[in-house]
């Protein structure tokens, strides 16, 4: 069976992309099945979204066994998804339809390294832990790119973001038992400059990680999403994940914004306030997800 | 974080201290202990970069640092871990090597017992240190290269006094305690020896005209 679906206009945060995995019904689909996504006016997608688009696609293809077909990218989109990596790494997955072979790429230079390329980290913790230190180097090199504007008169504020990035991504090798990535991209987007690092897997989730270790401290939350909020406000204290309380704490001290999707649940800590709002019931995701934007007028 | 002079009345107004004083001191913290370099360690170890991250590099100085601690038994009572050229070292750095594979392992009777403190930490580093010993309700002695000593993490307001009380006088035993705060002799044998065993104060058995008894030593 042959299946497309259409999706318009960008994909510049995590509520339209959720609006376009609304779409997917994994369940429906069956051995051989082809899938295609066809973009409309898409010219934008941020790296929240593409972790997303990347995970879906690896999802849709373990139970099709046929690659997705992404139809429709504009070059702009074209290129940033490559210069993203984004091809490379989900070419078992994945494959864009289309003639984007005189395209140039755009090349690794000073003006293109306010990012950090999809980057795997490995669920193996010996081998996990060497993805986040390199990781971890890769900013320090570009910090004066990505951060330009975040940085201050204290370069030294690199530091903060060093252990935001190693706190999330090395939950992928401690809590979730699977490999997952990390992208990251300062981009401007209508007035303002945003910096967004988004960190996904496609594991056993937070909410299933977070809920035994709280049930057996007799811990009763009253629904899903506060589980997946219970790190990052109250902190494990006995146990591994302490980290995700810092992490949640240099986003308030920053006034960013985070948002977490575990199960059927998502919490989101929007600019400007200090507490998460939550949603349950929306579309099932296993692993984690999780995005991170710091926003600031240009 | 509080200066010396402000330490005594902050200590009336909180219920429980929790990261908190600062002081300038002219003594040396740690004039005999045994340094653990991490920066030094970590380029014999391999690992690139500046920073410290996760538990798994954690593990990989846990070994050097049994030996440092099965060591120093002898020859000091304290081991001070120098964070200097160090960019950041996060959360779980901090906890694996610190907490997990020192102070639980001193806890559980696997290390010799020594008072434990860290030293030259960067402000990322400092903040993640508090924030981890807040969480974990214990607390460690820091010593920074401005000169500045810190208690961060938490510790119980009555136990925050007798340590504060340790630091001034260099050296406290149970019967002193009680002659200056009135305490049975037990309680205050108590309180010395739970600083003890929190690594923030060590000691030594004398022997005197009244016998035997524990001498309780400031780290500096």
């Amino acid at each position: 069976m042959s299946r497309t679906i259409t999706y318009s206009g960008n994909l510049s945060d995590e509520r339209r992309f959720l609006i376009l995995e609304k779409q997917f019904n994994f369940e429906d689909y069956l051995k051989g099945d082809e899938v295609s996504l066809l973009f409309r006016d898409v010219s934008f997608i941020t790296p929240f979204c593409l972790l997303g688009l990347l995970s879906d696609c690896r999802r849709i293809f373990e139970r099709t066994g046929v690659k997705v077909k992404l139809l429709g990218l504009s070059t702009a989109c074209y290129q940033y998804l490559e210069r993203m990596k984004f091809f490379e790494v989900g070419k078992d997955w994945l494959v864009a339809e289309g003639d984007y072979s005189r395209l140039q790429a755009w090349e690794e230079n000073p003006k293109s390294i306010n990012l950090i390329e999809i980057s795997r980290i490995d669920q193996q913790k010996e081998k996990g832990a060497e993805d986040v230190v390199r990781l971890a180097g890769l900013l320090r090199q570009r910090a004066k790119a990505i951060l330009s504007f975040w940085l201050g008169k204290d370069p030294k504020e690199v530091d903060k973001f060093v252990t935001v990035l190693s706190e999330l991504a090395q939950n992928i090798f401690e809590w979730s038992q699977d490999f997952g990535y990390v992208a990251l991209n300062k981009y401007l987007y209508s007035d303002k400059v945003t910096l967004n690092l988004a960190i996904i897997d496609g594991g056993v989730g937070l909410h299933s990680t977070v809920k035994p270790k709280l049930d057996r401290k007799r811990v009763q939350l009253n629904r899903p999403a506060d589980y997946i909020c219970y790190p990052f406000t109250q902190g494990m204290a006995r146990s591994k994940g302490g980290g995700l309380l810092k992490v949640f704490s240099y986003v308030k001290d920053w006034n960013g914004s985070l948002f977490i999707r575990s199960g059927t649940s998502y919490a989101f800590k929007r600019i400007n306030l200090i507490t998460f709002e939550t949603r349950e019931n929306v579309p099932a995701f296993s692993g984690t997800h999780i995005g991170i934007w710091f926003v600031k007028k240009k | 974080m509080v200066r010396q002079e402000e330490v005594a009345a902050y200590l009336l107004t909180k219920p429980d201290v929790c990261v908190i004083f600062v002081w300038m001191s002219s003594t040396k913290l740690g004039e005999h202990s045994m340094i653990m370099r991490l920066f030094e360690l970590k380029e014999t170890l391999g690992i690139p970069g500046t920073d410290l991250l996760t538990r798994p590099v954690a593990d990989r100085f846990v070994p050097s640092v049994h030996l440092l601690v099965k060591d120093a038994r002898d020859t000091t009572d304290s081991i001070e871990f120098s964070f200097r050229a160090i960019g950041t070292a996060d959360t779980s750095f901090i906890d694996q090597l610190v907490i997990v594979n020192t102070l639980d392992q001193m806890k559980r009777g696997a290390l010799p017992r020594l008072g434990v403190f860290l030293s030259d930490l960067s402000a990322s580093t400092l903040d993640n240190v508090a924030s981890v010993f807040d969480q974990k309700k214990i607390p460690i002695l820091c010593k920074q290269e401005s000169g500045d000593y810190l208690l961060l993490g938490h510790i119980e307001r009555n136990l925050a006094s007798v340590l504060l009380q340790l630091i001034k006088k260099g050296k406290l035993t149970a019967a002193d305690l009680k002659r200056q705060r009135g305490y049975d002799i037990n309680v205050a044998s108590t309180k010395l020896n739970r600083l003890f065993k929190l690594s923030v104060a060590t000691r030594k058995e004398e022997i005197s005209t009244k016998g035997r008894e524990y001498v309780y030593h400031s780290l500096f």
